[in-house]
């Protein structure tokens, strides 16, 4: 099974080795940091790949669910004296789902855009909850943990980025394996169903919103554990950052530029798109008002949409069946000789 | 209570502006058949057109004969944009044009950043039109309020005027009444895309450009137009230009009551709140009568 998992995927394995070892073998903090974002993005990208990619339901609204992670971990830390982020990541990802069921039972009613429309209503109502309860979320300034001191795996508290990196990279492969799982699970064979024809599906006998539900309750879990993780590393949530618009862009963009409903495209995205970003910012963002980075972000979905629509993966497969199909050639002049 | 005619003055002008950008919106989606997300954004740019001309040639001066060369200028990118990648997307399902403008809404935000910078602008309108106002049985109707209805419903009833009584507008109905069956009458359908895109998108260019005297212009402050453009074309049923107008304002009524008696940070919420009540409970907007395909 293993053997024929590295040979199906023959660049999984140096991926992960030089994953493993890079901060041991690049001295450079920075490099460590801009990957770890990068493993955070494509689990995040994984999650929303589940229901957006898969099932076509195309969501606006996973930064609500990411912070809906990250809020409740922090309250809990804070508010209740410092209560474990393990525990209250658990906490955070029921929210998270019994929020998925209110947000998606009246949404999956709808379909295509109304879909989307209705996430990006809901995504606004809560993140002007947010800002509205001031006493309780602290308001547009935010939430810091304040100062921490010492290691401790239970607290998610480190000296360093290196162990965090390796959370998030753990975490990532993860959320690669549960893709992988409902890929071959009948939940995956359902959604893609739903998104070639919903009407010959039901008529199937496949309860289209109860397995739209299903699917979104799972991705707004992991979206929701990566808030936890996320809101512990960098210590300070912002409602207008954690819970925006943009957030939820920038998830959706990992897996539309990867390639959606494919199992790689959300890691190849945020692999591509995060260092890219990182990038911009470091060396475009002193050009007039700032802002060329993201303008670019901008400008490569409009590119893959009008392109590419499968994504940047598709490159790979077409890569692949040229090298095929000049294999299938020689074989076949081999024969004529 | 007292504060009620106030309220519903306000809501009722606010939303006369809203009626623009929704009117915009739904014209594009009743032809095309497609949502724009970045509806909002090309009032932001609209918006900033009529800033660059006060930065530009600075001093006191109303803005709103600025409207023939903002509204050529919309018209303009409207084209530019719909012919390099709308055009692209047409009838290849929801997810391609949902992709595409939220990415051209992204882009544009941050064009307008990259040019003007992140913070607010304020444009010099002379104290005469900003503090100026009327009073009328115990209200206030103030004056760039005004202005900007007055406009919005010029500009409203002479596209209705547009759609019925021109040959165009009658393409454009056709073409959004079945696309195959026009061209195959000689219809042009391409034209009526293209007329309908850079209509709407100068619709709301004429918008931004009202509303900037009342609304400081940051690179963001489109997304919550194309929040409440969006809510007024569901709410007037879809492809329904009546419908938008009192869709708007209905948006408006609600913005305004929500700010006055709640609060102003949750008017946003109001709106969206609004909008999922119409989504579940009346999908075929308030008049519902037109099946929605979806």
């Amino acid at each position: 099974m293993v053997v024929k998992f590295v040979k199906k995927y023959p660049l999984l394995l140096p991926f992960i080795l030089v994953a493993i070892f890079l901060p041991w073998l690049s001295p450079n903090q920075y490099i460590t940091r801009v990957l770890m974002e990068v493993f955070f993005f494509a689990a995040m990208g994984n999650a929303w790949n589940i229901i957006g990619g898969f099932g076509r339901q195309t969501s606006w609204a996973s930064a609500t669910f990411f912070s809906v992670g990250a809020y409740t971990s922090i309250l809990m830390f804070t508010r209740y004296g410092g209560i474990s982020p393990w525990i209250s990541a658990i906490l955070g990802m029921g929210l998270a789902a019994l929020l998925a069921v209110i947000i998606g039972l009246p949404c999956f009613r709808l379909r295509g855009v109304f879909f989307s429309i209705a996430t990006i209503a809901c995504a606004t109502i809560f993140r002007q909850f947010l800002i509205y309860f001031e006493s309780f979320t602290g308001g547009s300034l935010g939430i810091t943990l304040g100062v921490r001191i010492g290691d401790s795996i239970w607290n998610l508290n480190f000296l360093s980025d290196i162990p965090f990196y390796y959370i998030a990279l753990i975490w990532m492969l993860i959320s690669v394996g549960i893709v992988f799982f409902i890929e071959r699970n009948k939940l995956g064979y359902y959604l893609r169903a739903i998104c070639e024809d919903q009407d010959a599906a039901e008529s199937l006998g496949i309860r289209s919103s109860h397995v739209k539900l299903k699917a979104f309750i799972i991705s707004c879990m992991m979206l929701a554990f990566t808030g936890t993780l996320y809101a512990f590393k960098v210590g300070f949530i912002d409602p207008n950052v954690v819970a925006s618009h943009d957030m939820s862009i920038r998830i959706g963009i990992v897996a539309i530029l990867g390639g959606m409903g494919t199992k790689w495209g959300p890691v190849i995205g945020a692999l591509i798109s995060v260092p890219l970003l990182e990038l911009s910012n470091a060396y475009l963002q002193n050009i007039g008002g700032g802002g060329l980075g993201w303008a670019v972000y901008g400008l490569i979905i409009i590119l893959v949409v009008l392109f590419r629509p499968n994504g940047l993966i598709s490159i790979w497969d077409d890569i692949m069946v040229r090298i095929k199909a000049k294999k299938a050639r020689q074989i076949d002049k081999g024969g004529a000789a | 209570m007292s504060q009620l005619p106030q309220v519903i003055v306000n809501g009722l002008l606010t939303g006369g502006v809203y009626a623009l950008v929704a009117v915009g919106i739904t014209m594009i989606h009743g032809v095309m058949k497609i949502v724009n997300f970045a509806q909002g954004d090309f009032l932001a740019i609209g918006m900033y057109l009529a800033y660059a001309k006060y930065y530009l040639f600075p001093g006191e001066a109303y803005p709103y004969w600025l409207f023939v060369p903002v509204g050529a200028a919309m018209y303009l990118i409207g084209c530019i944009i719909f012919q390099t990648s709308v055009r692209r997307v047409i009838g290849k399902g929801d997810s391609n044009y949902i992709l595409l403008t939220i990415g051209l809404s992204y882009f544009i935000q941050n064009v307008i950043q990259l040019i003007f910078g992140a913070d607010f602008k304020n444009i010099t309108v002379p104290d005469t039109l900003r503090y100026g106002s009327f009073h009328f049985i115990g209200t206030v109707f103030t004056l760039p309020r005004m202005i900007a209805f007055l406009f919005a419903t010029v500009f409203v009833f002479f596209l209705n005027w547009f759609l019925s009584k021109t040959d165009i507008g009658r393409a454009m109905r056709a073409t959004s009444e079945n696309r195959v069956i026009a061209e195959s009458l000689g219809i042009k359908s391409h034209q009526a895309y293209i007329t309908a895109f850079a209509l709407g998108t100068m619709f709301a260019g004429i918008a931004g450009l009202m509303l900037s005297p009342l609304v400081l212009p940051f690179p963001k402050v489109g997304a919550q137009f194309s929040i409440i453009a969006m809510s007024a074309m569901v709410l007037g049923g879809l492809g329904n230009i009546k419908g938008a107008m009192v869709g708007a304002l209905i948006i408006g009524l609600v913005e305004s009551a929500t700010s006055t008696f709640i609060s102003v940070n949750l008017a946003q919420a109001a709106i969206c709140f609004v909008l999922m009540l119409v989504l579940i409970f009346k999908p075929y907007g308030i008049f519902g009568k037109k099946a929605r395909t979806a």
